[in-house]
């Protein structure tokens, strides 16, 4: 369950009262699970607003986990990051919904990828440094891909199914686990290349 | 109509095996139907525990185990979690309500929970419904009780009464706080939930018990009084796990990764209803596999069904004989046949169900008792008149090769048989 990922926006906020005891850095060595071949999509849908996170090895999507060195992992790197700043690609929502997306970013930092999105506010990612950090430590060479998308509904009673279509893209991801927050409280599915379709 | 009264007739002259195969179709029925009562009880009484808490906080173990020992009191923790943790993370400013959770006691085999009062205010089980008192209110002194509905009905207990918790989760109480009573000043409601099998104090009081005990006995010669103790620092140390409600749903998955990247304590943050997902997931196999059990019995039952025919079959050639020389076609020894099978098939499957209600009614208490599990005795549902409608379909069917054997001899044998 435990993943080590990138905090993301409005954490900064929750993380204030902890920063004293982070400065102090305890040696407590904490390894989440990398499992290539497993993402995670996290799911709330709130107020009429969408908010998915999803997460992956960057192995699954890109092929190699460490920053690019030659033309071609360049080159993979940036294919795969223009696939994810393209949400309409990888989520299929129900056109009766009337989604519409509002904010993507896609967080590579880990595989020496600077992040450029219009939307994003340096400030809204005040770990990023330490997540560098974490991700190049000691003989722990994984890195993860992290990918933010909001959308503002107009109709999201009318949202029921979300199409996944990231295995489509990226045929390394054998399995995303998904947690959801939706109007019938929590829930958890599987989703596969063939079984794809998530219901809130 | 004339062809189901000599359907019955029929079966009632061979009263005795047409019983027994009554009786094994009513048990496998009973059983098959069972397995989904109590399967679909587990699922609702799971679901219906916890509502509204939006993660819960436990030292970092499984997400399972710790859905389980947190909210259903199945099993024990394998390690607490700091006071000061707790404390950090309650004040997180996304954090609208924590309930904090300490287990490990008992009384009289029921768990003894330490809590505060948000306990009361902020618990919500089923749809959103908050926990009410039958009697009494909600703790306020360290040494006082809040008792859930069970534990009131099967021990008696009233309002205003003394009792004595035991150290650990042995019911036959080796160790037992006989020093310092507590006192019983609120009942609360039934809910269907672990709840009424839990005795709840404060915090305080779970600290006050422990103050002179170490390494799971009371210290020689360090006695402190109820009173000496009530006077001391009573914040405990740790907790089990606790509970947490948001502002706003948006902010649970950022939160849960806060939490599970916690620096200074290893803790794991859960979302019960993604983990009660994962546990039925987990289930789902064992589920299919008893499921799959029951039907198999049914079936047997039916292939028994379909014997007894088929045995009966030669014994009654003279009989079929008979019925043709009153002028019954070959069809109609068809539908005799066919019809004995159904009869036979929907009246096991009636004593089947009434078999499986009367077995709900004798064991439900027991098991909601032993097992905590509540099993609504509620009309058959929809994919149980499935299953139900299924076995008659099997009968009728299994009925079928009789009668095309029967059909092949009424044409063949003529008024010629010698039995």
């Amino acid at each position: 369950m435990f993943k080590t990922t990138p905090l993301l926006a409005g954490l900064a906020s929750l993380c204030l009262a902890s920063q004293p005891l982070l400065a102090a850095e305890e040696t407590v060595h904490q390894h989440g699970a990398h499992v290539h071949g497993v993402a995670q999509l996290n799911v709330v849908l709130e107020d009429g607003r969408l908010d998915m996170e999803f997460t992956t090895p960057a192995a699954n999507i890109v092929g190699f986990e460490h920053p690019p060195r030659t033309a071609e992992e360049h080159q993979a790197l940036s294919k795969t990051i223009g696939v994810l700043n393209a949400p309409g690609q990888l989520f299929s929502l129900p056109s009766a919904a009337a989604c519409r997306n509002t904010e993507t970013v896609v967080d590579a930092s880990m595989l020496g990828h600077e992040t450029h999105d219009q939307d994003t506010k340096e400030d809204e990612h005040p770990d990023d440094a330490h997540h560098h950090e974490d991700g190049h430590h000691g003989s722990e060479r994984h890195a993860e891909i992290h990918a933010d998308y909001s959308f503002q509904c107009s109709a999201p009673e009318k949202l029921d199914v979300i199409d996944v279509l990231i295995f489509q893209y990226f045929p390394a991801t054998q399995e995303i686990e998904v947690q959801r927050i939706g109007p019938q409280g929590q829930g958890g599915q599987k989703l596969t290349a063939k079984a794809a379709r998530l219901t809130l | 109509m004339d062809i189901v009264r000599l359907a019955a007739r029929s079966l009632y002259n061979r009263r005795y095996t047409a019983w027994l195969t009554l009786l094994s179709i009513a048990l496998g029925v009973a059983l098959m139907l069972g397995v989904e009562k109590v399967r679909l009880g587990a699922k609702t009484s799971f679901a219906n525990t916890l509502s509204g808490a939006d993660l819960i906080v436990g030292a970092r173990s499984g997400a399972i185990p710790l859905l389980l020992y947190s909210v259903f009191r199945i099993g024990n923790a394998t390690n607490n979690i700091d006071w000061q943790s707790y404390q950090a993370i309650a004040h997180y400013p996304a954090v609208r309500w924590t309930i904090p959770l300490s287990l490990g006691d008992s009384h009289r085999g029921f768990r003894v929970l330490g809590t505060n009062r948000d306990y009361f205010e902020h618990y919500r089980y089923a749809r959103q419904r908050p926990l009410e008192f039958s009697a009494g209110q909600p703790f306020d002194d360290v040494y006082d009780a809040v008792l859930g509905a069970d534990v009131a009905d099967k021990l008696g207990y009233r309002l205003g009464q003394s009792i004595v918790l035991s150290h650990g989760i042995d019911s036959a109480g080796l160790a037992k706080h006989d020093d310092r009573p507590f006192r019983v000043v609120g009942i609360l409601k039934r809910t269907g939930t672990p709840v009424d099998r839990t005795v709840h104090i404060s915090l305080a009081g779970i600290e006050a018990i422990h103050v002179d005990w170490q390494s799971g006995a009371r210290i020689p010669g360090a006695a402190v009084s109820a009173e000496q103790a009530r006077a001391m620092d009573l914040t405990p140390r740790t907790l089990t796990a606790f509970l947490i409600g948001l502002d706003s749903k948006r902010h649970v998955f950022s939160m849960q990764r806060a939490i599970n990247e916690y620096r200074p304590e290893p803790l794991l943050a859960i979302l019960p209803g993604v983990t009660l997902q994962e546990l039925w997931d987990m289930m789902s196999v064992a589920e299919n596999a008893l499921l799959g059990v029951s039907v198999g019995v049914v079936v047997s039952s039916l292939l028994g069904l379909l014997t007894v025919i088929l045995a009966g079959l030669h014994e009654r050639r003279r009989e079929m004989a008979i019925l043709r020389s009153v002028g019954a076609t070959p069809w109609h020894i068809v539908t005799l046949l066919v019809t004995e099978a159904t009869l036979l098939a929907s009246c096991g499957v009636l004593c089947g169900v009434g078999l499986l209600y009367l077995l709900l009614w004798i064991a439900q208490p027991v098991i909601e008792s032993h097992w905590g599990l509540y099993i609504v005795i509620a009309p058959p549902t929809g994919r149980e008149f499935i299953l139900m409608a299924l076995t008659v379909g099997a009968g009728c069917l299994a009925g079928l090769l009789p009668a095309w054997l029967a059909y092949r001899y009424s044409l063949a044998d003529g008024m010629t048989v010698r039995v």
